[in-house]
């Protein structure tokens, strides 16, 4: 019953315009600000000094790439088994964070370090991402290779 | 099928990755706010608590190497050399102005018109036997400039963290 629900074509495309729309947003600012997203690493407190600048500049790149080609339609799953690899990733980063005690802005859709962020309320936004990126990675049938629009 | 997925997954994120790079290249030749890739940031993964100068009061501010690093980047502060001019001469943070507290009199005048009492001031000198900094984030503290702070130890675990450096040969006049 429910999977049935599931493979329905619209309810697909829902979770992707949905995923797809969120990770191209997420990238946009980050991409227009490379030093502060850099910065948004650096405070987290975790990552080695000499890759934070390769992260900034390549991470966000991988969102936008793979929430663009969610929404195209085109290698959805290689773009969706993206998203929830990265989305795990965002997920444990933020749980040591939590855990750590280190207060921080998440740098989740904007580079913004005005407001440090509600970790939790973060994880559970994380979860719910990850939850639309199973559900095309898992029921996509990638129809589009049968009838190419 | 799920090798195709895998592949797939595995190639969009090093398109991703190349274009951001590639991006990333033409915006630090052009100047548009690229980021340069062989610039360390300082270690920050442990967690480091300013250390305090012997003559430590209450009222002082003390900055942390990460704290500096990011009024650095800001652009705004202002880091002032508390030491020596021949010390500062040597070597010293990039873009800092010499105010030699021993010879504050004679520098204070042109100093003076740099400093902005609404931006932060960061005053710091040599190793851990060097207080100069203490001393003139005080006294201006004294004078008005509120956001002064004492970067304790600067010059020294600046220097050691690899961060941008200048040498410069000072006027005669």
């Amino acid at each position: 019953m429910i999977n049935r629900f599931l493979q329905k074509p619209s309810i697909l495309l829902i979770s992707r315009i949905i995923l797809g729309a969120l990770f191209i947003y997420a990238s946009t600012d980050k991409i227009m600000q490379p030093l502060a997203f850099a910065q948004v690493i650096h405070h987290y407190r975790l990552t080695p000094p000499d890759l934070i600048n390769f992260f900034a500049v390549i991470l966000p790149w991988m969102e936008l790439l793979a929430g663009l080609l969610l929404i195209i339609g085109y290698r959805v799953k290689g773009s969706s088994l993206v998203i929830s690899v990265l989305l795990v990733f965002f997920a444990a980063l933020l749980t040591i964070t939590a855990i750590r005690g280190i207060n921080v802005a998440c740098g989740c859709f904007t580079t913004s370090t005005a407001v440090k962020s509600n970790l939790v309320l973060r994880i559970i936004e994380d979860i719910g991402m990850l939850l639309l990126g199973l559900h095309i990675l898992l029921f996509y049938k990638g129809k589009s290779r049968a009838r190419p629009e | 099928m799920r090798v195709r997925i895998l592949r797939d997954a595995i190639l969009i994120a090093a398109i991703a990755a190349a274009l951001g790079l590639a991006v990333n290249g033409i915006r630090s030749f052009a100047a548009l706010g690229g980021l340069p890739l062989d610039t360390p940031w300082p270690d920050n993964r442990q967690r480091v608590e300013p250390e305090f100068p012997l003559s430590y009061e209450e009222g002082d501010s003390l900055l942390t190497l990460e704290d500096a690093y990011n009024l650095y980047l800001g652009g705004e502060a202002i880091f002032l050399d508390a030491r020596d001019p021949f010390e500062y001469e040597e070597g010293h943070i990039k873009g800092a102005v010499n105010l030699p507290f021993d010879w504050m009199e004679e520098y204070w005048e042109d100093v003076r018109p740099l400093l902005n009492p609404d931006k932060e001031i960061i005053a710091y000198c040599g190793g851990i036997d060097c207080e100069l900094s203490l001393f003139l984030a005080r006294d201006l503290k004294y004078q008005g400039f509120e956001k002064s702070y004492v970067f304790f130890r600067g010059w020294q675990i600046w220097n050691e963290a690899g961060l941008p450096v200048e040498i410069s040969e000072l006027d005669d006049d």
